[in-house]
C-alpha cells in the first residue's frame, strides 16, 4: 500500500519524461522502439559496422520484428527447446573475431551487453532450428525437381570449370538439400504471410 | 257749361295740352333740359359712386327712349398720371315706362360702348375704385346691379385692366364683350363675357393672352361662373365656380387645364425642355378682398417631357401627381415621373417665391442619362437650394442593364451648384473589366482608385468627358491598378482641369505601341506645369528599368520644347529582345545593364549613358564584356570609351559620330581602337571559315570614314595588325605582321610573314578615292609542300608521300571597292616535287624517277570570274605533262582545260604510296562542262602498266597492263585493256563513270588460270568470269569464281587450322578507297576435278559450292564443302574420311560448321570421332569397339594409353570432379540459412554451419507436422524425436471468420477444446 502510494505521489511531483515509445503491435503484443534501435546496434556489432539508425533501417528492423514475433509465438505455442549457449558459442566466437582489440569497448560503444548479445545469438539460432522444424518436414523433392536443379547447377559449373560436371547421382544428396532449403523458406513465406493477415499490426510514430 | 264752352274748355286746355306737350317737348329737347338731365346723372353717378363722373353730353330720344351719352368719365382714387377708373364712350340706355302715374322707369337695356375700366390695387392694399361714403352704401355692386333690372346689358369693345401693385399683377382685356339678361327670378343677370386677348401679366408668368371667355350668373350675393375658359393657343384653361363674398370676394373655382409645354414655356421659365403637353385638374380659390391671394390644388399628368442640356438628355415619358399652389409655392406631394427606363417617387417643393426647390424622392430604375454605359440607377434623391444654389444629394445603386457596356456599382453623391463642388461619398462603379472607387469632393480633393484588366472600358467614358485624352496603351493580360488623389481643379465647358494629381499607377502586363511591358509601376506627380514620376519600375522579361523623370507641361500638356529630365537604370535587359522591341534586327544577345542620364527636351533629348554588356554575342562573335560611356545628342553620338572583352583579348575603343542630314544613315565617323591578347580561334567567323586556325591578334589603329545612306567612304586608316603563334589544327603556320598607313589620300599596306622559316612578303597601294584603286603584291619564297600539307590539313597524321617546295609571286590589281574586278597574277617560280626519303617504294621504282618539277614558271590569271591557266608544264623521268586552259566561274561551261602529255606510271606513287605502278601512260585529254560536274574528254592510253594495291595481296596485283581507255565526258570507256594477274590472264571491258566525286561501275573481267596466294600458305586457281557494277560507294563484285586447284602448304594438321579459322577474318585496318564500299556477291563453285593438295590430306576429293557476300571490310561466305573421300591428319592421327560437310551458315560472319565423322583404329580398338559443330562449340562424339569411356578413347588417342590403365585415374578424377562439384554446391546449400540470418535479423556475414541448424543436432528436437486438411480445417503434429510418446495433436476449425474452435491432445495425455473468438478494433 505504501509502495503503490509513494508511486502515486512520485508519479505526480516529478515530471513526466518520455521513457519508451511504440514501434508497433502485433495483436496485443507491443513492439517498442528500444528494441529497435537495440536490433539495429546488436546487428551492427555483429557485422562489425557502425549502425545505421535512418528512419528507413529502422523501419526494416522493425518488419523483421515482426516477423520473429509472429515466429516466436509459434515457437513458444509448439514448445520448441530454445537453444543453449553451447549452440551459440560459435556464433560469438565468430563476432568476437571481429574485434581484435576486445569485445568489451565495441559492446560499450553501441551501448550493448555481452548477456543481450549472447541471448540475441542464441535466439537466432533458435529461430533458424525452428524454421526447420517446422516446415521442412512437410517438404518433399520430386524428381524432376531435382533433374531441372541438376541442370541449372550443371550449367553453372561448366561456366567455371571445364569438362564434365558429376554426373546427377553423385550429386542427388547436395541437390536435395538445396531444394530443401529452397522449399522450406517458400513455406515460410507463405505462413507468415497467414499469420499477418490473422493478426492487426498496426504502426506507431514515425513507422507509420 | 255748354257744349261750345265745354269745346272751347276742352279745346283751351286741349290746347294748353298740347302746348304744354308741346312746351314739354320743346323743354325735353331743349338744351337745357339736356344740361339738366346730364348735371343730374353726374350728381347721381358722384352720389352713388363716391367718385368725380364727367358726361360729356347728353341726348334723348324720347321716342325711342333711349337716352344716350356722350363721353363718361368716372374718377376713382387713381393717382396723377394714372389712367382714369372708368371711361365710356357713349352709354345708350333703352328705358320702359312701368307706370307714368308712378312715374316708374326702368331700364330697358343698357348698351356700352367701348369702356375702359383701369382697376389698380396699391401696394398698401388700397385701390383706385371710388368709394362711396359709407352711409351711401346700403348695399352691394351686385344688388345694386340687380335693382337696376337692366332687361339687357350689352358691353361692346370695351378695355378692362386691374393690375396689382402687390403681386405685382395685371390683367387687361381687350375687345370685351359682356352680354347680360336679366332674369328676374332671382333676380339674376345671366351673360357673357368675353375678352380677345385678356393680357395677364403677373410674376413669375410672363405677359401672355388668352382668350377669355365666360358664362357667368351674377346674383345678389355671387357671381357664378358656369363656364371661363381662358386659351391661348394649345394652352386651354377651363374654370367652374363662383365669386362670393362682395365684401372680401373670394373666387372658389374648379378648373380643368391642358397646356402644351411649349406654349406654357413662352410664359414661364420652365427647367424642362418645350416638348410635351400636361394636363391638371383641381379646385382653386383667389382673395382680392383684403389683399391678394390665391391657391389652387388638383392633380396633374404630363407626357412627352424632355429635359436637355449640353451633357444631358433626359426623356420622360410621363409624369403625374398631386399639387398645391399657393402664392408663393407650388408643391408636388407624390410626384411620379416615369422616364429612362425607370421611375422617380418623390415630393417636390417650389417655396420661397418658387425660388426655393426641394425634391425628395427615390429613383427606382432609371436608366443613366445619356452615358455610354449600360445600368439602372436606383435610391434616394435629394435636391435642396436655390435655383443658383442648388445641392443634389443621391445616394444610388447601379444596377448593370442589357446593353454592350454594363456598369454597376453605387454612386453616394452631393452636389453644390453654387460653388460646383461634386462630394462623392464611398463610391465605386464596376464594369466588366474595371471598378472604380471614388471619394472626397472634385475641385478639393478626390480620391480615386481604378482596378481595371480592360481600360477600353474608360474609353466611353473619355470620348464623353475628355474627348481629346487618348489611352495609349492596352492591358495585354494585366491588370491596371491607380490610385490617386485629384486635388483642386476647374471644370471649364469642355473638361475639368485639375489642380494637382498624384498617385501611383501600376500596371501589368500592357502593350505600349506595339512593345509589350510586363509591368510598370511609378508614383506619379503632376500639376499643370509639371509632371514627375518616381520611384519608376518597368519590367519587361528579365529587363528592369528604374529611375525618376520630369517633364515640364504647359497647362498639363507636352509639346517637343518641353524640358526634360530623367535618371534611367537598366539591370538584366535582354540585348536581343530590347533591339527587337526597338525594331532593330541585329544578331546580337547579351545582357544589359545601362544607366542614363537624359537632359533636354522632349523633340531633342540629351542622353549621357552607361552601358555594359555581359555575355554577348554579336554576329556570332562571343564577347565577355562590353562596356562603355556615351553620350547621345540630337546630331551626334559620342562613345568616349569603350572596353570590349573577351575570353583572353580586350579592345578598347573611341568613336564619334555625327549625322549630315536628317537621319542618322549620313554622317562622319572617327575611332580610335586598341586591342590585345585576342585569340583569333574565338572569332566565330575565322572559326566558320577556317575551324582549325588560332593564333593571338593584336591590333592598334585609328581612321576615319563618312558615311552616306549607309555607304561606308574611308578617309584615313592608321593601323597595326600583328598575328602571332598562328596554327592550323596542330599545324604551326608562324607570324604575320601588316600594317597600314594613310598618306595623302593614299592607303599603302604592308604584310610581313614567316611560315615556318619561309618568309612571306608584301606590299600594296590603294588611292582612297572614286572605287579605291590600287595594287598590291605577295612574295612567298621557298614554301614546302609538306608545310602546306600540314597546315591545310591542320596537323597531318601522315606525311605526304613527297616532298618538295614552290617558290610564289602574286600581284594584286583593282578597285578595292569593286572586288569583282580585283585581279591577281600569280607566277611559281618554282614548283619541286620529290619523293620522301621516308618511304619504301615499291615495284622498282626509283628516286630519280621520281621526281617532278616544272620546266618554266607556272603562271595563271585569277579574278572572281575566271582562273586561267598561262602556262603549266612539269617534266619528271619518261614524264613531260602540260595543262592549259581557264576556269571561268561565270560561264555555262566554265572548264576549258587541256592536259597532255606522258608519264611514267611510276610517278604515281609520288601521290599515293598504296599505289605501286610501274610503265607508261600516255594522256591526251580535256576537262569541259560544268564546274561542279567536268566532263573528260580524251584518251589515257596504258603500254606494260603494272599496278599493285597496297591493302591487296602482291598475288593480286596487275602486270603488263595494256590498253586504251577513252575518256567520255563523265565516263572512262575499257576500250581495251589485258593484264596478268597471279600468272593468269585478265580481260576488262566496260567503262567507269565519274560524276559528283563518285565513281560509276560498269566493269566486266574475265580470269583465266589466276593464282592467289594466301600468306598462311593457301593457294588457290581459279576461273572467273566478275562483273564490278555500282559506285565507289556502293559497289558490287559479282560473278562466279571456279575454283579449279587449291592447295594447303601448311605443316599444322587440319584441327588446328581450322580452329584458326573459326576466328572472323581479320578486316583490313585501314581499307583503301578503292576498297571501301565494295561488296562482294560472288558464286564460288569447285571445278570438276577439284584437288585438293595439302601435306595433311591424302586423295581427298571436295565440291564447294559457297557464296561470298559482305564486303571487304567483312567479307562473308555461305555454303557448304563437301568432302566425300580421303584421309587426313588429325590430332596427331590418320583418319578415314566417312563424312565431311564443313557448312558456312552464318550469314554475319565467316564461321565454319561442321560435321565430320572420322574413323580411326588404335591399338586394335576401332575408334569414331564425330564432331560437330562450331569451332566455339564444338561437340566431340567418341565411340569406340570395344566401348570405351570418353576419356579412356581420349587417352587412347591422345597418350595411347591402355583403357584399363585409366579406371582408377577416371574414379579418382570423379572423386575430384564431385569435389570440386561439391565445395560449388556446398556453397549453395549453406546460403539459404545465411539468407535467413540476413532476413530476420540484418546479419549477413555471420556463418551458419548448416549442420548447427540441422534437424538431427537438436536435443528434444520435436518436429511439427502440419497439413491443412480442407479449407477450414488443419491439423497440426508435433512430436519428440527422443522421445516419441510425448505428441501433440492439435485440430483447429475456423468456423467463420471470427470463431475458431481448436481441440488438442496435449503431451500429456490431456485432451481439450478451446473455443477461440478474434475481434479487431
Amino acid at each position: 500500500m505504501a509502495r503503490a502510494l509513494l508511486i502515486l505521489v512520485l508519479g505526480i511531483v516529478l515530471r513526466a519524461a518520455i521513457v519508451d515509445r511504440i514501434a508497433a503491435t502485433v495483436g496485443r503484443e507491443v513492439i517498442p522502439d528500444s528494441l529497435v534501435w537495440e536490433q539495429i546496434r546488436l546487428a551492427a556489432l555483429m557485422e562489425g559496422a557502425e549502425p545505421d539508425l535512418s528512419l528507413e533501417n529502422r523501419r526494416k528492423m522493425l518488419e523483421r520484428l515482426i516477423e520473429q514475433t509472429l515466429i516466436r509465438r509459434e515457437v513458444e505455442f509448439t514448445r520448441f527447446p530454445p537453444a543453449q549457449d553451447a549452440d551459440a558459442a560459435p556464433l560469438l566466437d565468430q563476432v568476437k573475431s571481429r574485434y581484435p582489440g576486445g569485445l568489451a569497448d565495441a559492446l560499450e560503444c553501441r551501448g550493448v551487453s555481452e548477456q543481450t548479445l549472447a541471448a540475441q545469438l542464441r535466439w537466432q539460432v533458435t529461430m533458424l532450428r525452428f524454421i526447420e522444424y517446422r516446415f521442412q518436414p512437410a517438404i518433399q523433392v520430386s524428381d524432376s525437381q531435382l533433374r531441372r536443379e541438376y541442370r541449372r547447377q550443371a550449367a553453372a559449373w561448366r561456366e567455371h570449370n571445364s569438362g564434365e560436371p558429376p554426373p546427377l547421382d553423385d550429386m542427388r544428396p547436395q541437390l536435395e538439400k538445396i531444394l530443401r532449403q529452397q522449399l522450406t523458406d517458400s513455406a515460410l513465406d507463405r505462413w507468415l504471410g497467414e499469420v499477418r493477415t490473422q493478426n492487426t499490426i498496426l504502426y506507431r510514430g514515425d513507422y507509420r | 257749361m255748354s257744349r261750345r264752352t265745354k269745346w272751347i274748355v276742352f279745346g283751351g286746355v286741349a290746347a294748353v295740352g298740347v302746348a304744354v306737350v308741346v312746351a314739354g317737348l320743346a323743354t325735353l329737347r331743349s338744351d337745357w333740359f339736356r344740361e339738366q338731365v346730364r348735371r343730374r346723372i353726374i350728381a347721381e353717378v358722384e352720389k352713388a359712386t363716391g367718385g368725380r363722373a364727367e358726361l360729356g353730353g347728353f341726348d334723348f330720344d324720347w321716342r325711342a327712349l333711349k337716352a344716350r351719352t356722350g363721353r363718361f368719365v368716372l374718377h376713382g382714387r387713381e393717382r396723377p398720371g394714372e389712367p382714369v377708373f372708368l371711361e365710356i364712350a357713349n352709354v345708350e340706355v333703352g328705358l320702359k315706362l312701368v307706370s307714368a302715374l308712378r312715374r316708374d322707369v326702368d331700364i330697358d337695356s343698357l348698351i356700352i360702348e367701348s369702356p375702359r375700366v383701369h382697376v389698380i390695387v396699391y401696394p398698401d392694399g388700397g385701390t383706385n375704385i371710388p368709394e362711396p361714403p359709407a352711409k351711401q352704401r346700403r348695399s352691394t355692386v351686385a344688388e345694386d346691379l340687380l335693382k337696376l333690372a337692366v332687361r339687357r346689358f350689352q358691353l361692346n369693345g370695351g378695355l378692362a385692366e386691374i393690375r396689382d401693385e402687390r403681386i405685382p399683377f395685371s390683367l387687361r382685356g381687350e375687345d370685351l364683350r359682356a352680354a347680360f339678361e336679366y332674369l328676374p327670378d332671382g333676380p339674376r343677370y345671366r351673360g357673357h363675357v368675353a375678352s380677345r386677348r385678356l393680357h395677364v401679366d403677373a410674376k413669375p408668368v410672363r405677359p401672355a393672352a388668352f382668350d377669355f371667355d365666360a358664362d357667368l350668373m351674377l346674383t345678389a350675393r355671387e357671381l357664378q361662373i358656369e363656364k371661363a375658359s381662358l386659351v391661348d393657343g394649345r394652352c386651354r384653361l377651363a374654370v367652374t365656380g363662383a365669386v362670393r363674398q362682395w365684401d372680401n370676394p373670394r373666387a372658389d373655382l374648379q378648373f380643368e387645364s391642358t397646356v402644351a409645354i411649349a406654349d406654357l414655356g413662352r410664359l414661364v421659365d420652365l427647367p424642362i425642355a418645350r416638348t410635351g403637353e400636361a394636363s391638371a385638374h383641381g379646385a382653386a380659390w383667389v382673395t382680392w378682398g383684403h389683399g391678394f391671394d390665391f391657391g389652387a390644388e388638383g392633380r396633374f399628368e404630363a407626357k412627352g417631357l424632355a429635359y436637355r442640356d449640353a451633357r444631358v438628355n433626359l426623356s420622360v415619358p410621363g409624369a403625374r401627381g398631386g399639387f398645391q399652389l399657393r402664392r408663393d409655392s407650388l408643391t408636388l406631394p407624390d410626384l411620379v415621373v416615369n422616364g429612362q427606363g425607370g421611375a422617380f417617387e418623390g415630393r417636390v417643393e417650389l417655396a420661397k417665391g418658387f425660388e426655393r426647390l426641394r425634391v425628395e424622392g427615390v429613383a427606382k430604375g432609371l436608366a443613366l442619362p445619356d452615358l455610354p454605359w449600360n445600368g439602372t440607377a436606383s435610391g434616394p434623391v435629394r435636391i435642396d437650394g436655390y435655383r443658383r444654389d442648388l445641392t443634389i444629394q443621391a445616394t444610388l445603386n447601379i444596377a448593370p442593364a442589357p446593353g454592350p457596356n454594363p456598369i454597376e456599382g453605387n454612386v453616394d453623391l452631393i452636389y453644390d451648384r453654387a460653388s460646383g463642388k461634386l462630394r462623392l461619398g464611398d463610391s465605386s462603379l464596376t464594369t466588366r473589366s474595371t471598378r472604380v472607387r471614388a471619394t472626397g469632393t472634385l475641385g478639393e480633393t478626390l480620391r480615386i482608385s481604378l482596378e481595371s484588366s480592360d481600360l477600353n472600358d474608360l474609353t466611353p467614358a473619355l470620348e464623353r468627358f475628355s474627348p481629346e485624352t487618348k489611352i495609349p496603351i492596352r492591358l495585354a493580360g494585366g491588370a491596371a491598378h491607380a490610385e490617386f488623389a485629384v486635388s483642386g481643379g476647374v471644370q471649364t465647358e469642355k473638361e475639368f482641369r485639375p489642380e494637382k494629381i498624384s498617385g501611383t499607377l501600376s500596371l501589368g502586363r500592357f502593350e505600349y505601341e506595339g512593345h509589350v511591358i510586363d509591368s510598370l509601376r511609378a508614383r506619379i506627380e503632376g500639376i499643370s506645369s509639371q509632371l514627375t514620376a518616381q520611384d519608376i519600375e518597368i519590367t519587361q522579361k528579365t529587363a528592369v528599368l528604374t529611375g525618376s523623370a520630369r517633364v515640364a507641361l504647359d497647362n498639363w500638356k507636352t509639346s517637343d520644347g518641353s524640358p526634360l529630365q530623367a535618371s534611367l537604370r537598366l539591370k538584366g535587359g535582354d540585348l536581343e529582345s530590347l533591339l527587337a522591341e526597338a525594331k532593330q534586327k541585329l544578331p546580337v544577345t547579351g545582357r544589359l545593364t545601362a544607366s542614363a542620364e537624359i537632359t533636354g527636351t522632349i523633340g531633342g533629348p540629351v542622353a549621357a549613358l552607361q552601358i555594359t554588356v555581359d555575355g554577348a554575342r554579336a554576329w556570332q562573335e562571343r564577347i565577355e564584356q562590353l562596356s562603355l560611356q556615351a553620350s547621345v545628342a540630337n546630331t551626334a553620338i559620342e562613345i568616349r570609351q569603350a572596353d570590349l572583352r573577351t575570353a583572353q583579348g580586350r579592345v578598347q575603343f573611341k568613336a564619334t559620330y555625327r549625322r549630315t542630314g536628317v537621319e542618322w544613315d549620313s554622317g562622319t565617323l572617327r575611332f580610335d581602337v586598341s586591342g590585345s591578347g585576342l585569340r583569333i580561334e574565338e572569332i566565330a567567323h575565322v572559326r566558320e571559315r577556317e575551324g582549325a586556325l588560332a593564333g593571338m591578334l593584336s591590333l592598334k589603329g585609328s581612321g576615319a570614314a563618312r558615311l552616306r545612306k549607309s555607304e561606308v567612304e574611308l578617309e584615313t586608316l592608321d593601323s597595326q595588325l600583328s598575328l602571332t603563334g598562328l596554327v592550323r589544327g596542330k599545324a604551326r603556320i608562324g607570324v604575320i605582321n601588316a600594317a597600314a598607313q594613310t598618306r595623302s589620300g593614299l592607303l599603302a599596306f604592308t604584310v610581313e610573314g614567316n611560315v615556318r622559316g619561309s618568309q612571306v612578303h608584301g606590299v600594296g597601294e590603294w588611292k582612297l578615292e572614286g572605287d579605291y584603286p590600287g595594287r598590291g603584291e605577295v612574295y612567298v619564297t621557298a614554301l614546302p609542300f609538306a608545310t602546306l600539307h600540314d597546315i591545310a590539313q591542320g596537323g597531318a597524321e601522315r606525311e605526304l608521300p613527297f616532298v618538295g617546295v614552290v617558290d610564289g609571286h602574286a600581284v594584286v590589281s583593282g578597285p578595292l571597292k569593286k572586288l569583282d574586278a580585283l585581279t591577281a597574277d600569280i607566277s611559281l617560280p618554282r614548283v619541286q616535287i620529290n619523293a620522301n626519303p621516308n618511304q619504301t617504294l615499291r615495284a622498282g621504282a626509283r628516286l630519280q624517277d621520281l621526281a617532278l618539277r616544272n620546266t618554266e614558271p607556272v603562271r595563271f590569271t585569277a579574278t572572281r570570274q575566271a582562273v586561267q591557266i598561262q602556262s603549266a608544264r612539269f617534266a619528271a623521268t619518261d614524264t613531260s605533262l602540260d595543262a592549259t586552259g581557264r576556269v571561268a566561274f561565270d560561264a555555262k561551261s566554265p572548264w576549258d582545260v587541256t592536259l597532255r602529255g606522258r608519264m611514267n606510271l611510276a610517278i604515281l606513287q609520288l601521290f599515293n604510296s598504296d599505289i605501286a605502278a610501274r610503265g607508261a601512260a600516255v594522256l591526251n585529254t580535256a576537262i569541259r562542262g560544268p564546274l561542279d560536274d567536268p566532263q573528260l574528254s580524251g584518251k589515257l592510253e596504258l603500254n606494260n602498266a603494272s599496278l599493285y594495291l597496297a591493302d591487296l595481296p602482291p598475288s593480286l596485283g596487275v602486270d603488263n597492263a595494256n590498253g586504251v581507255i577513252v575518256f567520255d565526258r563523265n565516263r572512262a570507256n575499257i576500250e581495251r585493256l589485258n593484264a596478268e594477274v597471279g600468272g593468269g590472264k585478265v580481260n576488262f571491258s566496260g567503262f567507269i563513270g565519274f560524276a559528283g566525286g563518285v565513281l560509276l561501275y560498269r566493269v566486266q573481267g574475265a580470269a583465266d588460270q589466276v593464282r592467289l596466294r594466301h600468306p598462311d600458305g593457301i593457294s588457290v586457281t581459279l576461273n572467273a568470269a566478275v562483273n564490278l557494277t555500282g559506285t565507289s560507294e556502293n559497289g558490287l563484285i559479282s560473278g562466279t569464281v571456279t575454283v579449279v586447284r587449291a592447295a594447303f602448304e601448311t605443316h599444322t594438321d587440319l584441327g588446328s587450322l581450322l580452329a584458326q579459322s573459326a576466328k572472323p577474318l581479320p578486316a583490313p585496318s585501314a581499307p583503301s578507297e578503292y576498297l571501301r564500299g565494295l561488296n562482294f556477291d560472288v558464286r564460288i563453285e569447285s571445278g570438276p576435278n577439284l584437288e585438293v593438295q595439302t601435306s595433311l590430306t591424302r586423295d581427298v576429293e571436295a565440291e564447294a559450292e559457297l557464296r561470298l557476300r559482305g564486303n571487304a571490310a567483312r567479307p562473308m561466305l555461305l555454303g557448304d564443302i563437301s568432302i566425300n573421300q580421303g584421309e587426313i591428319q588429325f590430332l596427331g592421327n590418320k583418319y578415314t574420311v566417312n563424312r565431311a560437310e564443313i557448312r558456312f551458315i552464318n550469314p554475319t560472319k565467316v564461321e565454319p560448321t561442321f560435321d565430320v565423322d572420322l574413323e580411326t583404329k588404335a591399338r586394335g580398338i576401332t575408334v569414331n570421332i564425330s564432331f560437330s559443330g562450331t569451332m566455339t562449340k564444338l561437340n566431340a562424339t567418341y565411340r569406340s569397339d570395344p566401348p570405351l569411356q570418353s576419356s579412356d578413347i581420349i587417352a587412347l588417342l591422345a597418350v595411347g594409353r591402355d583403357p584399363n590403365s585409366t579406371a582408377l585415374s577416371n574414379a579418382q578424377s570423379r572423386t575430384n570432379l564431385l569435389e570440386t562439384g561439391a565445395s560449388t554446391l556446398s556453397q549453395a546449400v549453406a546460403a539459404p540459412v545465411s539468407n535467413r540470418l540476413q532476413r530476420f535479423f540484418g546479419v549477413s556475414r555471420l556463418k551458419i554451419d548448416p549442420s548447427l541448424t540441422g534437424v538431427e543436432n537438436i536435443p528434444q528436437a520435436r518436429v511439427t507436422l502440419e497439413q491443412q486438411v480442407s479449407r477450414d480445417i488443419t491439423l497440426t503434429y508435433i512430436t519428440n524425436l527422443s522421445r516419441t510418446q510425448e505428441q501433440i495433436v492439435r485440430v483447429q476449425w475456423d468456423i467463420n471468420r471470427r470463431w475458431s474452435a481448436i481441440a488438442v491432445r496435449e503431451e500429456n495425455g490431456v485432451f481439450g477444446i478451446d473455443f477461440q473468438y478474434r475481434k479487431r478494433f
